[in-house]
């Protein structure tokens, strides 16, 4: 999922719209407490971001 | 006279009958999918938008080592990051020695194939999971006018909408329930 969205982001802009979609997917999941849930949920964002951050750095300096 | 047929069907089909139905269903659409794609690119190949010059011009710097740059020499900083459609199209480029124009459309068929089988994929994780279902889903996805304008043109969304179905058969997996599942081998 992390790579599909990461891929999806690097593809098109509006990949970055998956990652808000992945995060509320994540954070309404049953059967998981709600501090694993946000582990998962901060860790999905986070790497699925990664990629789309460091070209922003990269082409902005 | 329904009981002796069915027997024949599962005879041919064996035991996991609906389940090799239906994916052979969804391959021979997938052919189909793409077959339709090389048909409405096959006089003039794939149509081009500005958008598509620059994702040309990209793939065409990169298989020649320039990096990603416009025709202009001008940089392209603004665009996606990493190209992933352009970055495509320069790779089979490099492979084949020939101009990212000419086999676009050919790239867009073989792209075109994997969103019907993950069509299939989803609807069959789906609540209606029966072959008839499944192959009427996936039929309206392969006659679908809009996704048939996309892959006839030099878009990214070409690479994109795979992406995107690969992330719904992710993210189904949150919503559907684990006795509606299956697996993924």
């Amino acid at each position: 999922m992390i790579l599909s969205t990461a891929l999806a982001c690097l593809t098109r802009y509006v990949g970055v719209t998956l990652v808000s979609a992945g995060v509320v997917t994540i954070m309404l999941a049953s059967g998981v407490n709600f501090k694993s849930r946000f582990i998962r949920a901060f860790a999905y964002a986070a790497f699925s971001l990664a990629p789309l951050g460091l070209w922003g750095r990269a082409t902005t300096d | 006279m329904t009981a002796p047929r069915r027997e024949v069907v599962d005879i041919a089909f064996g035991a996991q009958d609906t389940n090799r139905r239906w994916r052979l269903a969804v391959i021979i659409l997938a052919f189909v999918g793409a077959g339709l794609v090389l048909l409405s690119t096959a006089r003039y190949g794939a149509g081009l938008s500005p958008d598509s010059v620059c994702y040309l011009d990209a793939a065409r710097s990169l298989a020649s080592g320039r990096g990603l740059v416009f025709h202009t020499g001008e940089p392209m900083v603004w665009y996606p990051p990493l190209y992933l459609y352009p970055m495509l199209l320069a790779l089979v480029g490099l492979v084949t020695g020939l101009d990212p124009e000419v086999f676009a459309h050919l790239v867009n068929a073989a792209l075109f194939a994997p969103v019907i089988c993950l069509s299939g994929r989803l609807f069959k994780t789906g609540s209606l999971q029966t072959t008839t279902c499944i192959v009427l889903g996936v039929s309206a996805v392969l006659f679908s006018i809009p996704l048939s304008q996309v892959y006839s043109m030099a878009w990214s969304e070409c690479l994109f909408i795979p992406l995107v179905l690969l992330y719904l058969l992710f993210a189904q997996r949150y919503w559907v329930p684990p006795t509606c599942c299956h697996s993924y081998s």
